[in-house]
């Protein structure tokens, strides 16, 4: 009863979506006020049945139900709860109706907190938004619907994939999800905006807290994607380029450029066009994200023609919702009049100069991504295209990007001074300068290159310190002087500068991972010893294990440094009971200088064990920068301007306003 | 009906939701522009602060609170365009009364229509502990289970203990277990026409429904102890209808309905399988069999089904003929008792004029009946009849 | 600067790092791709030593040889032709006789595949899609076309 219950708040959920887009709009091109604020109940609505369904589906679950036939399909009665919980996403089906959930979430969330946005703008908007949920819903119900039973029951379901039963893997979806269904929101306030023609530095304003929220949720969701995969797979890497991977990755991209441009139509009232189009296309780039992993066109081409109904499904809501809003982007281009001019050397020209070479970074990550797809599809070549190709273009390409992220700051709006800026980040270019040498020092052999990237990494971090001194007149005026202006500084700022520097932090990370990273593979018997990265591994064999659902063979390995012993690593390869399925689990020494990683592997003959340790360097760095990033997406979040015309005053606004007058 | 319950409250809080507009009229026509004039004017604000903070000189400072005016005097421009515009509707016209009432119909008619497309109203939630048994007791009959067990394994030889569990077992779908637990106290405490049944019952559900010949004559001792019993009287048609002979499955069900009560639990079981069988029987061209016995004393092809064949062309009938001798040469190498059985198979192979496969059941045969010299002697009577 | 000066430094920066874009891309296309064979394919195509692609199918029964260390010795085989190949390091997983499995190297001059990363993707039912579509070709594999 209780998914049934599930399964009719699903489909009653896409009838209000429905309405939610309908009668709105039509009000909006009616007058008709009545009908323009059936946006915000309803919206609110869809999200409260899309809960109901939610947690219906999350009960059986829960309650190892097998009359459903997804759960029989994802599930099993002795996994442990956490994964029963995540089991629900972690499936087409399920994590198709946390895909609306979010969604649905996002819209109820600009219903019910969005009392700061004119009338016809948030009407417009929920309506977008609306359209976009009953798509989806209507995909979900035609063609990946959760709720369908199966009579006879089965007796036991037939598990989750093991390698899914992480914890960091139970929480990634959801953060990908509200990152990627985040940018709707976007997408919706760029369709409202040339719907009403509110297409000026107020509508930047009002996107940026939606936009920044959806790419704080998106930052954590890649980087946990990422952690996952490095101490999961056993492969001992933290990004491999691959299809999925980059899927997420391209929103980022595109998502972070928004950011950026954004606050370049809020000040300046220029780049509005190109704003715009940003929106669009990062939901695009979701949109496409969405379609590449579900559809099974990346495990193959062919793969998608063996189920077409979703891929086809999924291509046509793109198809709809980008072709649309490109056609609706060029009847209204008469609206789109120009902005503030400025000087290439500018707050506006470095921002412009992150959009273009971010945009095309991630142009370059999309060919290197499809063009394997589409050269099967037309020549039928298999080809693949590994990191190689990202390295050599990605990577040029976000060298100069970083390289002036710091003065961009220090510009000033309209006119810049780049000397005055260079002077005030003579600090923190002498500190870099210092790492580099320091660096050089230390790794004598080289690789040159990574000295050089240590010294951008600590150019950016400082940098972003600089900024901060720099406004608070640190050192320049008297203490209380610099502490009020300290504390009176707007979040935004701090924000800005925190993720800046977790820029840098990733930066470190990745340079010291990259470049002295050691990997030993070796054949090992008890009693053996290994060195790596001046560690000393005793191999102490290995002992039998037992889990909720696995069978495991554990190896023992004594870690030594310096004569003095640290810990036991234990490393193990585990065979899940359903379904049966070996797992690797490495065994990590986690500390700030870097990640001493064990992986167990198969018996070889005569009672040797082959293991692979490695030796990566600060890759700590690598998450942590990514959560400096979050951090200051919230601190920004936290300005007090992004609530300017919020509910209270809006509320007494015709009195307000007259006194204002 | 609770669940329709449920669904009509659901309804009901959806559509409130959605036309709450229309329920509750507001008056006041917000569609002034002051959100964006407060946002420029926070933004004068601003430059005013970063001038405090020497973060602008005096002349740019100057020029941008400029532009920001700028942009005052043109969203109130606009917005006044905007109010003119938007008045023009009146809240509670006709059209939107027309939507409100559209959507209070066809909300609830597509959900309906789109959840009875794939919805399954009438199966209840069906979560794993509660089947595990019988949800009330589940933990103590689980527990029972268990001890008894255990007390079966210190003392095998307990007649009662096997007699308590068997059913149990079959009650939870451990047809082997329960066919074991049936057998032994069978042994133990000799037959009575409830082990007889429930050890037939357990056979031939473990067997996927094929009712062996093992199974066949408990059925069969059972029935002649009681005549009114519904179970042994259905398999031993199910019997019938497996080896192909219809009308005598039929004859037995017909009979059995004939002896029924009207309001008989299973009837409209049998009568489906009897309509099964007749159809079968109607297929093949000939009448239903009234004049053989309902228990055949030797079990080979029906004369409906050496009608049927006769009626086949080569290779259909050759098919029937092959599929009839596989099915017999399974059931003896799961049931290998049936002297008859073996006869005939042997009688088969030989007449298909595959010899060696004869002479291979032949010897299985012998072997499974080395300890019966009468059956020996009939074996191989029948071996030098075909030449083999 | 006038604003029409102003427009042209921007569209010559944009079409700048464009066409530095496109170059790298171009390069990196022609240089990093790797193409993926089967062993029937090497045959047909005469691939000569040297050349860096991916070999991919089933790993053939009874042709794993452990060697020295965590040396190991199998053959790749799509029921037609079959490849010897080496490989030093840890086998995936899921690697075992008979499983689909792709490696990544060069043949040798003595016609062996010398691979330094071998892939068997982590799914119970995976069979990695370019090896699943060569024993397609083959008539070997009937799988899982059930999603």
């Amino acid at each position: 009863m209780i998914s049934e219950t599930g399964h009719f708040a699903l489909i009653l959920a896409l009838g209000t979506a429905i309405v939610q887009t309908i009668l709105p709009l039509w009000g909006y091109y009616r007058r008709d006020h009545t009908l323009m604020r059936v946006a915000m109940p309803s919206s609110v609505a869809q999200c409260m049945l899309l809960l109901v369904a939610f947690g219906a589906l999350t009960v059986a679950y829960v309650t190892s139900d097998f009359s459903v036939e997804n759960v029989w399909q994802n599930s099993h009665s002795a996994k442990p709860m956490l994964y029963k919980i995540s089991g629900v996403w972690g499936n087409h089906e399920g994590s198709m109706l946390l895909w609306v959930l979010i969604l649905a979430a996002f819209g109820a969330s600009v219903a019910l907190f969005g009392g700061n946005l004119p009338r016809d703008l948030r009407t417009c908007v929920l309506s977008v938004q609306g359209s976009v949920g009953a798509a989806f819903l209507l995909f979900i119900v035609a063609t990946s619907n959760p709720f369908l039973r199966l009579d006879p029951i089965p007796l036991d379901g037939k598990g989750l994939n093991p390698i899914l039963q992480d914890p960091a893997l139970a929480f990634h979806p959801p953060f990908l999800y509200a990152g990627y269904v985040g940018f709707s929101l976007a997408f919706s306030f760029a369709i409202a905006a040339l719907i009403t023609g509110r297409i000026d530095a107020a509508w930047a304003r009002w996107v940026r807290p939606w936009t920044l929220a959806a790419w704080m949720c998106l930052t954590l969701g890649v980087a946990m994607g990422s952690w996952w995969a490095y101490y999961e797979l056993g492969w001992g890497g933290w990004w491999f380029w691959d299809p999925v991977e980059n899927a997420s990755f391209m929103p980022w991209l595109a998502g972070t450029a928004l950011l950026h441009s954004a606050s370049v139509m809020e000040k300046r009232d220029a780049l509005k066009v190109w704003t715009l189009l940003l929106a669009i296309l990062t939901f695009s780039l979701s949109l496409m994200g969405t379609f590449l992993v579900r559809s099974g066109v990346l495990t193959s081409v062919h793969a998608f023609a063996v189920d077409p109904a979703r891929g086809i499904f999924i291509l046509g809501i793109m198809t709809f919702f980008v072709g649309g809003a490109l056609a609706l982007f060029a009847s209204r281009a008469k609206l789109l009049r120009q902005g503030g001019i400025f000087a290439p050397i500018s707050r506006e020209g470095s921002l412009v100069l992150n959009n273009l070479l971010l945009t095309t970074a991630c142009a370059a990550v999309f060919i290197g991504t499809l063009y394997p797809l589409a050269l099967e599809a037309v020549t039928g070549d298999k080809i693949s295209v590994g990191p190689p190709y990202f390295d050599a273009t990605f990577g040029p390409l976000m060298i100069p990007l970083l390289l002036v992220l710091p003065l961009g700051p220090f510009l000033a709006w309209k006119r810049g001074d780049i000397l005055g800026a260079l002077q005030r980040l003579a600090f923190a270019a002498a500190l870099a300068l210092l790492a580099t040498l320091a660096a050089a020092a230390i790794f004598a052999r080289g690789p040159w290159l990574a000295t050089l990237g240590i010294g951008l990494g600590v150019w950016l971090i400082a940098g972003a310190i600089s900024e901060i001194a720099f406004r608070i007149k640190l050192l320049r005026a008297p203490a209380e002087e610099s502490w009020r202006r300290l504390c009176n500084l707007p979040r935004s700022a701090f924000g800005t500068a925190i993720a800046h520097a977790g820029v840098g932090v990733m930066v470190l990370g990745i340079i010291g991972t990259t470049a002295w990273r050691h990997e030993e593979i070796l054949a090992m018997k008890p009693g053996e010893k290994a060195d790596v990265a001046g560690y000393t591994l005793e191999f102490g064999g290995v002992a039998p294990g037992r889990g909720p659902n696995y069978t495991e063979v554990i190896g023992v390995f004594k870690v030594t440094r310096a004569g003095v012993e640290t810990v036991t690593l234990h490393p193990s390869k585990r065979l899940y009971t359903a379904p049966p399925q070996p797992t690797s689990e490495a065994g990590i020494l986690a500390s700030w200088g870097g990640d001493l990683y064990t992986v167990l592997g198969d018996e070889l003959e005569g009672g040797a064990f082959s293991v692979r340790i490695y030796f990566h360097p600060l890759v700590r760095l690598i998450w942590i920068g990514a959560i400096f990033m979050f951090l200051g997406g919230l601190m920004s979040l936290m300005d007090r301007r992004l609530r300017v015309g919020a509910p209270k005053r809006a509320r007494k606004a015709p009195a307000g306003a007259a006194a204002a007058e | 009906m609770l669940l329709w319950i449920i669904f009509a409250v659901l309804t009901a809080v959806a559509l409130t939701a959605v036309l709450w507009p229309f329920l509750k009229a507001r008056r006041d026509v917000d569609i002034d522009d002051n959100h964006a004039t407060a946002i420029y004017r926070d933004q004068l604000g601003e430059i005013d602060a970063d001038l405090a903070r020497d973060l602008v000189n005096t002349s740019e400072a100057e020029a941008a609170k400029t532009e920001i005016s700028r942009r005052i005097l043109a969203a109130a421009a606009s917005s006044d365009g905007r109010r003119v515009a938007m008045a023009g509707g009146a809240p509670g016209s006709n059209p939107s009364k027309m939507a409100a009432v559209l959507t209070l119909l066809g909300l609830p008619a597509l959900s309906v229509t789109l959840y009875l497309m794939h919805g399954s109203p009438s199966m209840p939630d069906q979560p794993f502990v509660a089947r595990q048994s019988a949800p009330e007791v589940s933990q103590d009959i689980a527990t029972l289970i268990k001890q008894v067990e255990e007390r079966l394994r210190a003392h095998p030889e307990d007649g009662q203990g096997w007699d308590v569990i068997a059913p149990v077992y079959l009650r939870q779908r451990r047809y082997d277990d329960a066919a074991d637990a049936f057998r032994r106290a069978l042994r133990l405490r000799g037959d009575n026409t409830g082990r007889l049944v429930g050890y037939a019952e357990s056979l031939v559900l473990a067997n996927n429904g094929i009712v062996s010949e093992e199974a066949r004559r408990a059925f069969e001792k059972a029935h002649g102890r009681d005549r009114s019993l519904a179970k042994p009287r259905f398999w031993l048609g199910m019997s019938r209808e497996q080896d192909g002979q219809f009308g005598a499955a039929a004859e037995i069900w017909r009979g059995m309905l004939a002896d029924a009560s009207a309001d008989a639990p299973w009837r409209a079981m049998v009568e489906q399988r009897l309509k099964l069988a007749e159809s079968k029987l109607a297929d093949s061209g000939a009448p239903p069999a009234a004049d053989r016995p309902a228990v055949a004393a030797e079990p080979g092809p029906s004369r409906e089904d050496v009608a049927a064949a006769g009626q086949m062309t080569t290779q259909e009938r050759s098919a029937m003929i092959n599929q009839m001798v596989e099915g017999l040469a399974q059931r003896l190498q799961k049931d290998g008792n049936d002297l008859k059985g073996w006869l005939r198979l042997v009688r088969a192979y030989s007449v298909l004029g595959k010899q060696d496969k004869a002479a291979e059941a032949l010897k299985t045969a012998r072997e499974s009946f080395k300890d019966d010299e009468k059956a020996l002697a009939e074996l191989s009577a029948l071996a030098g009849n075909i030449g083999l | 600067m006038t604003r029409k000066q102003r427009r042209g430094v921007l569209i010559g920066v944009c079409l700048a790092v464009l066409g530095v874009a496109v170059g790298l891309v171009l390069l990196a296309l022609d240089d990093s791709i790797v193409f993926f064979y089967s062993p029937s394919d090497v045959a047909e195509k005469q691939i000569g030593p040297g050349q860096r692609f991916r070999l991919g199918g089933l790993v053939e029964e009874g042709t794993v040889k452990r060697g020295q260390g965590t040396f190991v010795e199998f053959a790749i085989t799509d029921t037609a032709k079959s490849i010897s190949v080496t490989y030093t390091g840890l086998l995936p997983d899921l690697f075992r006789e008979g499983q689909g499995v792709i490696t990544e190297g060069k043949l040798g001059s003595n016609g062996v595949f010398v691979a330094d990363n071998v892939l068997a993707k982590h799914d119970e039912n995976y069979m990695p899609p370019e090896v699943a579509e060569s024993l397609k070709k083959q008539g070997v594999w009937r799988g899982n076309d059930k999603k």
